[in-house]
């Protein structure tokens, strides 16, 4: 098994990291802190790394997520985590690939439209159904009826879902 | 179902898939607010402001008698 070079992966996925952080922190200074933080962990962890397990893009995004969810907990511990935000004991690490994520655009297309919409505003955009309503002129109920049915026809055609 | 989702999207803004990305641009392009177009920016803006300024608004009325 090879190492992968931190100086590679510094080049590679500084860019991703630094732009993910900075979506959800406002402060550039503290996203840029962050960003170190997350590369400064990389290279601590480095020697547990295992390819077998883990595409290092995963692995890197694993990190960041966690660092970022850290940040929350220890300067605004009176806050929810944002919406869109996962949890730390989130979704398997083998299932975080491009394979998965086109078998969820797939999935998605087979939706009729306002379901798609739902799904995209909740889950990518983290909307509360509530302003889900607002934005597509339906009332509370009608969205979280079509909600509902959204997952559970994305349950049937993610094969990753039945797992 | 919805952990899954979330974790997805969020490793989505990550490392994007094409896919999945053309998906989510054509469901924004749909529900983002509409720009207004240069007739109706032009109507509200003769419509004025709703709020009246202070010299006016302390201006009384010439009484009737």
């Amino acid at each position: 098994m090879t190492r992968p070079d931190i100086a590679e992966i510094y080049t590679q996925y500084r860019g991703k990291v630094f732009s993910y952080i900075r979506a959800r922190i406002s402060s550039y200074a503290d996203a840029e802190d962050l960003c170190a933080d997350v590369f400064e962990k990389i290279l601590i962890k480095l020697d547990t790394y295992d390819s077998e397990k883990a595409a290092l893009s995963t692995w890197v995004y694993t990190i960041t997520r966690n660092c970022v969810i850290d940040f929350f907990r220890r300067n605004r511990p009176q806050d929810e985590l944002s919406e869109d935000m996962p949890s730390e004991d989130g979704v398997d690490e083998d299932l975080l690939n491009r394979e998965t994520l086109s078998e969820l655009a797939a999935a998605l297309k087979l939706l009729p439209e306002t379901l798609r919409e739902i799904i995209v505003l909740r889950y990518y955009d983290g909307k509360p159904l509530t302003e889900i309503a607002k934005i597509m002129g339906l009332s509370y109920g009608a969205v979280k009826l079509r909600h509902n049915a959204a997952l559970e026809k994305l349950h049937q055609a993610m094969p990753s879902a039945q797992r | 179902m919805e952990k899954l989702l979330k974790g997805l999207f969020d490793y989505q803004k990550f490392n994007p898939n094409a896919e999945l990305q053309s998906v989510i641009d054509a469901v924004h392009a749909k529900t983002a607010p509409r720009k207004l177009s240069l007739e109706e920016a032009e109507l509200i803006n003769a419509a004025g402001s709703k709020y009246m300024p202070d010299e006016q608004k302390n201006k009384k009325e010439p009484s009737c008698r």
